[in-house]
C-alpha cells in the first residue's frame, strides 16, 4: 500500500488525528508545567467566574458575599479530595469514570470533525452528490384555470381565451376560481407538485417563457399558463448551498467517520479475549413475547 | 334584462376594485399588474405539529428509533428507513412539522444508548440505564411508566432535559429553511391524571435565541393545564417570544377536555379561566391516529358522517370505560357549542378555537393516507399480522385496548399563510386560519360576511373579495344588518393525487333562545349535481367506486372542486353561532384494505374497509 500524501493530506481523519494529538500534547504540557505543586491550591480568577456564572444562571442573581465564600470552600474540598482520590488511583477501573473518559473523546472527536469544514472539502462532498444538491427547475407563470364543471365546451373556451390573453386581455378578468395562487414565483418541480399534481408539474416544467399557452390539465381542469421565467435545473455553486453541504457533510463525517477513527486507534491495540470458565447466560426472552410486551407498553405514558 | 345587468356587473368589478385598492398605487401611477400588493395568504401549507421521535420515552424505550433529524429528512420527501427496518418515503413532502417530544424525561432513550453522564449520574437513570444494556429495556421502560404525575419525576434532571432539548432545538435549526420548510420549536406536555388524557403540544413561534432560554415543563411538574399556561406566560415575559398550546385527544380524556370545572380546584370555570383558555389555546387537534374528534355519534344523531374513525371505548391507558355522559366533553363541536353558552354567562368564550389534524406518530414517519400508512409507532407499523397488533393494552380490561385496528391513517395540519416561514405559519395558527384533514390534501377556503353575492365564489378573485367583504375562518362576525343573513362563500378542491369530492357541509351550532344549544349539518354544494329526495328531502349517497379486494377506487363520481355561496337560512339575529365548513370526500380504501391486499391476509370481520376522508375548517363566530 503505497501513502499518497497529497490526498492524505486532505483527509478528514487525518485532521481529526493531527489536531487529536495536538490537543493531547497541549493538554500534557500545561498539567506538567503548571504551577500546581501537589499541596497547593490556586483558586484562578477564571475558575472563580465560572463558579459566578453558575450560580448566575440557576439562581437569576449574583451571590452574596458569604454565598460566594461557599461556593469557593466548596471548590477546594473537591479539589482536595479529586486529588487525594487520583493520588490513590480511584479513577482506575470505575465504570462511570471510564464512560465519562470515553464520551470526553467522543465529544472531542466530533468537534473536531468541524475542523474539516474547509471549502476544499465541501467541494469535493458537493461534487460527490450531485443528486442531493440540485437546484432543480425552476418556473414563474400566471394561471388562468378553467373548471370543467363550469363550461360545455372546455377547449374552445380555452382557445377563445388565449387568443384573448394574447391579445392583452386581464387575466383575471377571465377564467374560474380556483384554491391555487394566481401567480407563482420561481417555484420549483416539487412545489407545482405539491400544488397541482406530479402530472401537471412534469408538462409545466417543460415550457419556456412565451405567450399564454395551454390548456394543460390537472386534476382540477383546464389550465391556461404564461411563463415569465424559467431557470433550468443546475448543480449550484458551493457559496449558494455552503449551509446546506456543511450540514451534510458533517452528518457524514459523524456516522461514518467515528467508526474509522476507532477503527484506527483500534489498529493500535491487540485484544485478546480469555475463554470463559462457564457457558454464557442466552436471554430467554422470546422474540415473539417481545412484540406482545412492546404493544402493552407504548403510548400509555 | 336582468341577466344582462349580470353580465355588466361580472365583467367590471374586478377593473373598479383594482384601481380603487389603497397600495396598488406606485410612484402616482396605477400597477397594471393586479397582482400586486396582494396583501393576503394565497397558499395553503400542509404540516404535522405533533411528529414524536426516539427523544420521546415511550417511543425511544420501545425500540422507535428515528432520530429528530431522521424526521426532518422524511418529512422533507427522503426516503428513511423505519424502525421495523421497512423502507418509507411520503408521496409529496411537508411544508412544515413540530417535534412535539414528550418533556417527561426527555431524550431518556438515546441518554441511555449513549451512556451520557446526565443519565447516569441519576440513581434511577443508571439502574435503567443498566437494565437497558443488559438486554432488559423493556423491563426498564415498564418501570419507567410507573412514574407519573406531580413531583413524581423518577429522574429530575436539568442537565439531561437541558442536554436533549439542545438536540432537538439544534435539529429544528438545521432543518428550518425560510421559503421552503418550516420546522418549529415545541414539544408534548403530557398529562394524564389517571389514565385521561390531557396532552397538549406547546408550539413556539421563536428560534433557538429565544427557545434556548427555557426548558420544557413536564406533567412531573404539574398536571394542571393553568398551570402550564404559567409556564406559558413567563416564556414570553422573560424571552419576549410567543407560545402557544394545542391539546388534542378528548376523546380518551373521559371527559376531562372540556370539562365544566377546573383542574385542581374543582370550581366551574369562570371569566378569568375562559380568557386565559382562550389565550393560549387558540387550536384544537380534532384529528389523529386515536381518532377523530369533531363529534360522536351519541351527540349528533342526526349527523349521517358523525361516526368517522370513532375511537370511544375508555381513556387513553384503558384504566377507566366510556360512559355516555362523558361525550358531552370530550369533542370539539359540542365544545365549540358549550362555548357559545360560557360567553352568555361569562362574558368570555373559554373553547374558541380553531381546528387542525396532525399525526401523533411515535416512529418520527408523518405518513397520513391510507395507501401509505406507518402508523402510530414501530408495533404497529406494515407487517402481515398488523390486524393483531396492540398499541396500548387496556390497563384493567382487553376491551380497553387501543388497537391498531383502531387508528386511523391521519391527519394534517392546513395552513393560509402568504409563506412558508415560522413567523407566517404561526401567525395563521394564531388568527385560526387553519383547517384540519383526515389525512388527504384537501384545499379548503371558508370565508363569512353578510355582502357575498352568489357569484362572487365563482370569480377568479374571490379570495380577494372574501377578505374585503368578510372574514376567513376563524374569524369573527357580528352585528348582523337589518333583514339580513350572513352568508358564507366556500370552496374546496381535492387533492391533487386523491379522490374527488362528495359534499361541503356547513355546520352551524348556535344558542337557542330556551338558552340550550343546538346544532345542525347543512349540505351546501354536492358533486355531480344530485338534488335532494321529492319526498325524505334527503341528499342521495354518491355511491362508491371501491374495489376492496383490489384495494382500489375511480374518480368517476364525485368533483375535482366544489364552490358555492350559502345563506344561512334559518338565521336568528340575536343568537350566538359558529359556523364551519365540512368537506368530504368519495369512498375510498381505508388502510385495511390496502393491508388486505398488500399481505394477502383478512381482517377480522367488523373492521371497517371503506372510508370517507374529510377537512375540517375553523369555525367562523357570529355575535350579536
Amino acid at each position: 500500500m503505497s501513502l499518497n500524501l497529497r490526498k492524505l493530506s486532505r483527509e478528514p481523519l487525518v485532521h481529526f488525528l493531527l489536531i487529536g494529538a495536538a490537543i493531547f500534547v497541549f493538554y500534557g504540557l500545561t498539567r506538567d508545567v503548571g504551577s500546581e505543586a501537589p499541596n497547593r491550591i490556586v483558586v484562578s480568577k477564571g475558575q472563580q467566574e465560572q463558579l459566578l456564572a453558575n450560580f448566575n444562571r440557576t439562581w437569576l442573581r449574583s451571590p452574596s458575599k458569604d454565598e460566594l465564600a461557599g461556593l469557593v470552600d466548596n471548590y477546594v474540598r473537591e479539589e482536595v479530595f479529586y486529588r487525594e482520590a487520583m493520588a490513590m488511583g480511584l479513577d482506575q477501573d470505575d465504570p462511570m469514570v471510564r464512560r465519562r473518559m470515553r464520551m470526553k473523546l467522543e465529544f472531542i472527536l466530533e468537534d473536531l470533525s468541524t475542523q474539516a469544514v474547509t471549502d476544499d472539502n465541501l467541494q469535493v462532498f458537493l461534487e460527490k452528490h450531485p443528486d442531493k444538491f440540485r437546484a432543480e427547475t425552476q418556473l414563474s407563470f400566471q394561471q388562468v384555470f378553467l373548471n370543467p364543471k363550469k363550461r360545455k365546451n372546455i377547449d374552445a373556451d380555452a382557445q377563445n381565451l388565449l387568443t384573448l390573453l394574447n391579445s392583452g386581455a386581464a387575466p383575471n378578468s377571465v377564467g374560474d376560481a380556483t384554491l391555487t395562487p394566481f401567480e407563482y414565483k420561481l417555484a420549483t418541480q416539487t412545489d407545482i407538485t405539491r400544488s397541482l399534481g406530479e402530472r401537471f408539474a412534469n408538462e409545466v416544467t417543460k415550457l419556456s417563457p412565451g405567450d399564454w399557452i395551454g390548456p394543460i390539465y390537472s386534476a382540477y381542469g383546464a389550465h391556461l399558463l404564461k411563463i415569465n421565467e424559467r431557470i433550468d435545473q443546475r448543480q449550484p455553486d458551493l457559496a449558494d448551498v455552503r449551509e446546506l453541504v456543511k450540514r451534510e457533510y458533517l452528518v457524514s463525517l459523524k456516522q461514518e467517520q467515528k467508526d474509522l477513527v476507532y477503527k484506527k486507534l483500534r489498529d493500535n491495540y491487540e485484544v485478546t479475549l480469555e475463554p470463559l470458565t462457564t457457558a454464557p447466560v442466552v436471554s430467554t426472552q422470546s422474540p415473539g413475547s417481545e412484540i406482545i410486551a412492546t404493544a402493552q407498553a407504548s403510548e400509555a405514558k | 334584462m336582468k341577466i344582462k345587468l349580470l353580465a355588466i356587473l361580472l365583467c367590471f368589478p374586478t377593473f373598479a376594485f383594482a384601481s380603487e385598492k389603497p397600495g396598488t398605487a406606485s410612484g402616482g401611477g396605477k400597477e397594471y399588474s393586479p397582482y400586486i400588493n396582494l396583501d393576503f395568504p394565497q397558499n395553503a401549507y400542509f404540516g404535522d405539529t405533533h411528529l414524536h421521535t426516539s427523544y420521546s420515552t415511550d417511543a425511544g424505550m420501545v425500540g422507535n428509533s428515528t432520530t429528530p433529524d431522521m424526521a426532518y429528512r422524511v418529512s422533507k420527501g427522503e426516503q428513511i428507513t423505519s424502525p421495523t427496518g421497512l423502507k418509507f418515503k411520503l408521496k409529496r413532502p411537508l411544508d412544515f412539522i413540530v417535534i412535539s417530544d414528550h418533556a417527561e424525561n426527555l431524550g431518556l432513550a438515546p441518554m441511555i444508548n449513549r451512556s451520557d453522564p446526565a443519565v447516569m449520574e441519576s440513581e434511577q437513570g443508571k439502574k435503567w440505564h443498566d437494565m437497558f444494556k443488559a438486554g432488559d429495556g423493556y423491563k426498564a421502560f415498564l418501570e419507567w411508566l410507573a412514574y407519573g404525575g406531580d413531583n413524581n419525576d423518577p429522574i429530575k434532571s436539568n442537565k439531561m432535559m437541558g442536554s436533549a432539548w439542545n438536540d432537538i432545538m439544534t435539529a429544528a435549526e438545521q432543518h428550518n429553511e425560510p421559503g421552503v420548510f418550516t420546522a418549529l420549536h415545541g414539544f408534548e406536555w403530557t398529562s394524564m391524571p389517571r389514565g385521561n388524557n390531557l396532552h397538549r403540544n406547546v408550539i413556539f413561534r421563536d428560534g433557538k435565541d429565544k427557545v434556548s432560554q427555557i426548558l420544557p415543563m413536564s406533567s412531573y411538574d404539574s398536571q394542571d393545564p393553568e398551570d402550564l399556561w404559567k409556564y406559558m406566560q413567563a416564556y414570553e415575559d422573560k424571552t419576549g417570544g410567543q407560545v402557544f398550546a394545542i391539546p388534542h385527544n378528548g376523546n380518551i380524556s373521559n371527559g376531562l377536555m372540556f370539562a365544566p370545572e377546573t383542574y385542581t380546584s374543582k370550581k366551574p370555570l369562570d371569566a378569568d379561566y375562559a380568557k386565559r383558555r382562550q389565550q393560549w389555546e387558540p387550536i384544537y387537534e380534532v384529528s389523529q391516529a386515536k381518532g377523530d374528534g369533531e363529534t360522536h355519534p351519541f351527540l349528533s344523531p342526526d349527523d349521517q358522517f358523525s361516526d368517522f374513525e370513532t375511537l370511544d371505548q375508555g381513556n387513553l391507558s384503558g384504566r377507566a370505560p366510556k360512559t355516555p355522559e362523558m361525550l358531552k366533553y370530550e369533542y370539539a363541536r359540542e365544545a365549540l357549542k358549550m362555548g357559545l353558552d360560557y360567553e352568555q354567562k361569562l362574558g368570555v368564550n373559554p373553547f374558541k378555537f380553531g381546528l387542525i389534524g396532525s399525526t401523533d406518530a411515535h416512529n418520527g414517519i408523518p405518513s397520513t393516507t391510507e395507501e401509505n400508512n406507518f402508523s402510530k409507532a414501530n408495533i404497529v407499523e406494515p407487517s402481515p399480522t398488523r390486524f393483531e397488533h396492540v398499541l396500548v393494552k387496556g390497563a384493567v380490561d382487553d376491551k380497553l385496548s387501543i388497537t391498531a385496528l383502531d387508528l386511523g391513517a391521519a391527519g394534517l395540519a392546513g395552513v393560509w399563510a402568504k409563506e412558508n416561514t415560522r413567523e407566517e405559519i404561526w401567525d395563521a395558527f394564531a388568527r385560526k386560519e387553519v383547517f384540519a384533514t383526515t389525512g388527504s390534501r384537501i384545499r379548503v377556503r371558508f370565508f363569512g360576511g353578510f355582502n357575498f353575492s352568489e357569484n362572487d365564489v365563482f370569480k377568479q378573485n374571490y379570495a380577494q373579495l372574501g377578505y374585503e367583504k368578510g372574514v376567513p375562518m376563524g374569524g369573527d362576525i357580528t352585528k348582523a344588518p337589518a333583514g339580513k343573513a350572513p352568508n358564507f362563500m366556500v370552496l374546496a378542491v381535492k387533492d391533487p393525487e386523491g379522490a374527488n369530492l362528495d359534499r361541503i357541509q356547513v355546520v352551524k351550532g348556535w344558542l337557542g333562545a330556551n338558552g340550550k344549544t343546538q346544532e345542525k349539518v347543512f349540505d351546501v354544494v354536492v358533486s355531480d349535481d344530485r338534488k335532494p329526495g321529492f319526498f325524505n328531502k334527503k341528499m342521495p349517497d354518491v355511491g362508491s367506486t371501491v374495489d376492496i379486494k383490489d384495494a382500489s377506487y375511480t374518480n368517476t363520481i364525485g368533483d375535482a372542486l366544489l364552490s358555492t355561496v350559502w345563506t344561512d337560512p334559518e338565521f336568528n339575529a340575536s343568537q350566538k353561532a359558529f359556523y364551519y365548513a365540512r368537506v368530504i370526500e368519495i369512498p375510498t380504501p381505508r388502510w385495511t384494505a390496502y393491508d388486505q391486499k398488500a399481505y394477502g391476509v383478512t381482517a377480522p370481520k367488523g373492521t371497517a374497509l371503506v372510508v370517507q376522508d374529510r377537512a375540517y375548517t375553523s369555525p367562523i363566530w357570529y355575535t350579536p
